[in-house]
């Protein structure tokens, strides 16, 4: 445990941001089940943290790492939505420090409950397979589309077999444990010595986003709003809602962005990327549907080929993303 | 007679966050038992709302500073956790000057954004009276403040704090312990009294009909209620309450589309007919009924 604990401290790097701001920035390599950045915010007794790693061992690692940067506990954890890359340390949190209240949207609560619960069987169940099968080609030499394993893919097998291997047996461990102070629209936490806005915007990369706004320091957490260096997931999006929660990002006008996937931003191009993807999204997918064309008619139209460039995922994103819209658009997607 | 002239000069001091010459010594809290780890606790000033349970004391409201020992005196005698959450109802000190003496002791004051913001600095009232509030200390204000609702999944209850129309002031809360089915209205409802309307402070009486309605329209037959004064609720309480603020309002919407000046009004007595049913200043809430529908509409 205590070297998968070391593994995981290399999994990100911790940057300053202003006095008594940080963020852990998930490193791209090694590969590890962090996935998504957290930002630290001490003020002058307590700890407050967003968001909380898919693995409960990064989120360990984390709390040493606070631990190395300030004596004071963690009071808050605010979780940007339900997925769970963004939620699953918070057993960890609770275990470390039992006074620790989870701030969430109320959505995000609701949607960890029903979808975020089944999502985890699904995982439960899914990932033994994916396990064995990863054995099967280590063990037998041929690799997923039947050609003999080099050393490189040997390699990328084997990590990808451990990693899912100790994620698996994370997973049987993993307790949900959902936002304890849920609200909607806004919540401010008056910290001593620091002020933290928790703001929603309304459906949008999930049905209870939130952004965790320093208005002192300048500084947003957007969560998966903005997304660097993959085509953004809309599984479970409102993508029209999305267009508009982008409006309020862009009010708070804050000179340091973060997103839960990417680096950090410090000018305006990922949130216009953002503007000009949803637009064309939703313009494309609302023209479809006053031509009258079916979903399925929509989804092979609409390619946005002007965004997919080198974006990792495009393709089956902008299926998703699509369908999401027109859904959307056609009033089939439940509130 | 006795009874409106005590709660017009609590109120007055609460206005102005005064401690009165009074004799604290006095005062007596009581502890009421509810259900499900709720209780309504009484003293001087508004009435408190205390949930006990496995995650910590959740309190509702906290009277005045001098009476915070013998409150929490009270809450050990139910308890020996100390308060973690302190939920203010509204800005008026009757209901929230032991802020800083909970703040101390760790507890986080939690209220809508609006307690916060007229906390913070020096008020003034115009309409009412004239009069002026002094800002509190910083350990006094709210810490965790919102917009519209919050939700505290606390000793396996929801608790559901939401804001309300603009009703006795602009920052009213409304709490519902959901698994109990209790509620604790603040002073959008007085118990068998007639309503102070802080109309300097955002209040509105049409605001106060709609709260009243509101959780009317949630409450079951057996759903208990907390009031910001006066004794424990039953939903027909309630009902008889916004029922008399409906004739009320209505009476004197007559007459101010009659073009009648607020001391005709004021002498037309138009809550005469409630007196039964209902004590206290009657004087007080047609002149805040008056204000309401005659500015910015
Ligand atoms: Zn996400
Ligand atoms: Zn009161």
């Amino acid at each position: 445990m205590l070297s998968a604990v070391l593994v995981a401290a290399a999994a990100f790097e911790i940057v300053a941001l202003a006095e008594g701001v940080h963020v852990a920035l998930v490193r791209p390599d090694p590969p590890s089940y962090a996935f998504a950045n957290a930002l630290i915010i001490e003020d002058d007794e307590t700890v407050t943290v967003v968001d909380t790693h898919q693995s409960l061992e990064a989120a360990e690692a984390l709390i040493d790492e606070i631990a190395t940067l300030t004596s004071k506990p963690v009071a808050f954890v605010i979780n940007t939505h339900w997925h769970g890359d963004h939620v699953y340390g918070n057993q960890v949190y609770r275990d470390r420090f039992p006074e620790v209240i989870f701030i969430g949207h109320r959505a995000t609560r609701a949607e960890m409950l029903s979808a975020g619960a089944a999502r985890l069987s699904e995982e439960l169940e899914s990932l033994p397979g994916s396990i064995e099968q990863r054995a099967q080609w280590l063990a037998s030499g041929i690799g997923p589309s039947g050609e003999p394993l080099d050393v490189d893919l040997q390699q990328r097998i084997e990590t990808s077999h451990r990693l899912r291997s100790d994620y698996l047996e994370e997973l049987r461990e993993l307790t949900l444990t959902p936002p304890t102070l849920t609200f909607d629209k806004e919540l401010t936490l008056k910290r001593p010595g620091k002020t933290i806005r928790v703001i929603h915007f309304g459906p949008a990369h999930t049905r209870g986003d939130v952004v965790v706004h320093l208005p002192d320091d300048d500084i947003v957490a957007v969560g998966d709003l903005l997304e660097e260096g993959a085509f953004p997931y809309f599984g479970d999006a409102y993508p029209a809602g999305w267009e508009k929660a982008l409006n309020g990002i862009g009010a708070l006008r804050a000179t340091t962005t973060i997103p839960s996937h990417g680096g950090i931003v410090r000018d305006p191009r990922l949130l216009q990327f953002h503007f000009r993807l949803l637009r064309s999204l939703r313009h494309e997918v609302e023209v479809a549907i006053l031509k009258g064309l079916t979903l399925d008619q929509t989804k092979e139209q609409v390619t946005l080929s002007g965004f997919v460039a080198d974006l990792p995922g495009s393709e089956e994103g902008v299926r998703t993303a699509v369908e999401r819209m027109y859904l959307e658009q056609t009033e089939e997607l439940e509130p | 007679m006795r009874r409106w002239m005590i709660l017009g000069s609590l109120l007055i001091a609460a206005m102005a966050g005064a401690q009165t010459g009074d004799d604290w010594d006095s005062v007596q809290i009581e502890t009421l038992p509810i259900r499900g780890g709720l209780h309504m606790l009484t003293g001087r000033g508004g009435n408190l709302g205390l949930s006990v349970g496995a995650d910590g004391t959740f309190l509702v409201d906290d009277q005045y500073a001098p009476l915070t020992d013998k409150i929490v005196a009270a809450i050990e005698g139910v308890t020996s956790d100390p308060v973690r959450f302190l939920v203010n109802t509204h800005l008026h000190g009757d209901h929230t000057g032991g802020n800083e003496n909970f703040g101390k002791r760790g507890s986080i004051i939690v209220a809508h954004d609006n307690v916060r913001r007229r906390m913070s600095t020096e008020q003034f009232r115009t309409i009412l009276r004239n009069e002026s509030m002094p800002a509190s200390p910083p350990g006094a204000l709210p810490k965790i403040t919102f917009s519209e609702e919050v939700t505290f999944y606390w000793n396996g209850e929801e608790i559901h704090v939401f804001h309300v129309d603009p009703s006795h002031t602009d920052g009213d809360s409304v709490i519902h312990f959901r698994r109990a089915d209790v509620f604790h209205m603040g002073d959008t409802f007085f118990n068998g009294r007639y309503p102070f309307i802080d109309v300097d402070f955002g209040g509105n009486v049409n605001g106060m009909i709609s709260t009243a309605s509101r959780v009317l329209a949630m409450t079951k037959s057996d759903t208990k209620i907390i009031p910001g004064h006066g004794p424990l609720a039953s939903p027909e309480d309630l009902r008889a309450y916004r029922d008399m603020l409906v004739g009320v309002r209505d009476r004197v919407a007559t007459m101010v589309n009659d073009g009648m000046g607020i001391d005709e009004v004021v002498a037309a007595s138009p809550a005469s007919s409630f007196d039964d049913r209902f004590t206290g200043n009657s004087e007080g809430f047609v002149r805040a009924t008056y204000h309401s529908l005659s500015e910015g509409n």
